[in-house]
C-alpha cells in the first residue's frame, strides 16, 4: 500500500514537472519570438536612420562641403564648384562606398543635366552615373557656388536635394 | 484515505493554477511593456532640420548698399525685423515671405494625395511673429525642428519653427 502511494506521488510529481516544463518552454518561445520580431523592426529603423545620417554627413565631407570658401563655417552646404570637379573622378564612388550621388536643385524649371560645358546653367548633377539598382536616400542641402555680377564675384547659394544611392 | 488523496490532488491543482495565473500576469505585463515601446513615435526630424539649415543659407534677390551684395535668408530675417528695404526698393519682409513660400512649396509636396498632408513655418524675431506660412492639414503625426540664432551686434533673437504633418488628418488650415 505504502509502495503504491509513493509510486503515485512520484508519478504525480513527474507529470507536474513535465507540465510545468512544457508550459515554461512555450512561454519562453513566445517571449523569444516576440523579442526577435521587435529586433527586426529596430534593425530596419536603425538602417533607415544610418542611411539618413550618411546623407547628412556626406554634405559635410571635405570633397563636397563649402568649408570656409563662402564665409564662416557653413553646415549642410555643398560646394557646386567642387561637385562638378568630382564628376571627373569616378574612382570616388569606391572611396565613398556609394553607387551614385546626385544633386538636384529645387527649382520649378525643366531638368537640365549638368556637364562641364553647360555648368552652372543646369540643375541636376549626377556624379558617378552608375546605372545600378539600389536604395536612394535624400536630404536638403544648400548648394553654393561663386557667381559674378558685372565682373564682381559673389556667393550664390540655392536649395537642393542631395540624393545618395547605396 | 481516498479523501486525503483527493484533497492533496486538489491542493496541487490549485497550486498549478496559481502558477499559471502568475505566469499569465507576467506575460501580460511583458506584452504591455513591449506594445507601449513599439507604439512610441520615433519620428526623425533630420530632413526638416536640414531643410531649415539649408534655406537659411539661400541667396535672395535682396541686395543692400550695392549689387551684388545679395542677402541670404538669415540676414534678410534681421533686415525684416528692422523693417528695412532692399536696394531696389522692395520691402525686405515681402521678399522674405515670397522667397520662403517658393522654397517651401518646392521642397515639400503637401496635400491629400501626398504622404505629407501639410506644413507650418513660423519665424519669430524678438517675440514678434515675422512670417507665418502654413498649407494643407494638421495631423497627429508630425516632424518638426526649431532653429534659433541671434545677431551679434544688435542682439536680435530669431526662432525658426518648421513642422511637416503626415498621417491622419485632424484639421484643415489652407
Amino acid at each position: 500500500m505504502k509502495n503504491k502511494k509513493a509510486q503515485m506521488k512520484i508519478q504525480q510529481m513527474a507529470f507536474m514537472l513535465i507540465a510545468i516544463t512544457i508550459f515554461f518552454v512555450l512561454v519562453g518561445l513566445f517571449a523569444l519570438s516576440f523579442s526577435f520580431g521587435g529586433l527586426k523592426q529596430s534593425k530596419a529603423a536603425l538602417d533607415e536612420k544610418n542611411a539618413q545620417l550618411l546623407v547628412s554627413k556626406l554634405a559635410n565631407y571635405p570633397e563636397l562641403s563649402c568649408e570656409n570658401a563662402y564665409g564662416g563655417d557653413r553646415v549642410n552646404c555643398v560646394d557646386f564648384d567642387k561637385a562638378i570637379i568630382l564628376k571627373t573622378h569616378p574612382e570616388y564612388s569606391q572611396y565613398l562606398d556609394l553607387k551614385n550621388v546626385q544633386i538636384k536643385k529645387m527649382t520649378s524649371e525643366e531638368e537640365i543635366v549638368c556637364t562641364q560645358e553647360n555648368y552652372p546653367n543646369c540643375n541636376f548633377l549626377s556624379l558617378f552615373e552608375e546605372e545600378s539598382e539600389g536604395n536612394d536616400r535624400s536630404s536638403f542641402v544648400a548648394l553654393c557656388r561663386k557667381a559674378s555680377f558685372e565682373g564682381q564675384v559673389y556667393d550664390k547659394c540655392e536649395l537642393a536635394r542631395l540624393i545618395v544611392r547605396f | 484515505m481516498k479523501n486525503k488523496l483527493k484533497n492533496k490532488a486538489q491542493s496541487e491543482m490549485v497550486g498549478f493554477a496559481i502558477i499559471i495565473v502568475i505566469v499569465a500576469v507576467l506575460i501580460l505585463v511583458f506584452l504591455s511593456i513591449s506594445l507601449n515601446k513599439s507604439n512610441e513615435d520615433y519620428t526623425e526630424s533630420y530632413e526638416v532640420e536640414n531643410f531649415i539649415q539649408s534655406f537659411l543659407q539661400y541667396t535672395t534677390d535682396c541686395a543692400i548698399n550695392y549689387e551684388p551684395n545679395y542677402q541670404d535668408i538669415r540676414k534678410l530675417i534681421f533686415r525684416c525685423a528692422d523693417e528695412q528695404n532692399c536696394l531696389n526698393g522692395d520691402y525686405s519682409c515681402d521678399v522674405l515671405n515670397e522667397t520662403l513660400s517658393e522654397l517651401v512649396n518646392l521642397g515639400w509636396n503637401v496635400g491629400p494625395e501626398w504622404p505629407n498632408k501639410g506644413y507650418s513655418l513660423e519665424i519669430i524675431a524678438n517675440n514678434e511673429s515675422l512670417i507665418d506660412l502654413s498649407k494643407g492639414n494638421t495631423t497627429e503625426v508630425s516632424k518638426g525642428a526649431l532653429q534659433s540664432f541671434s545677431q551679434g551686434s544688435t542682439g536680435n533673437k530669431v526662432d525658426v519653427f518648421f513642422v511637416v504633418y503626415s498621417g491622419n488628418t485632424i484639421s484643415s488650415s489652407e
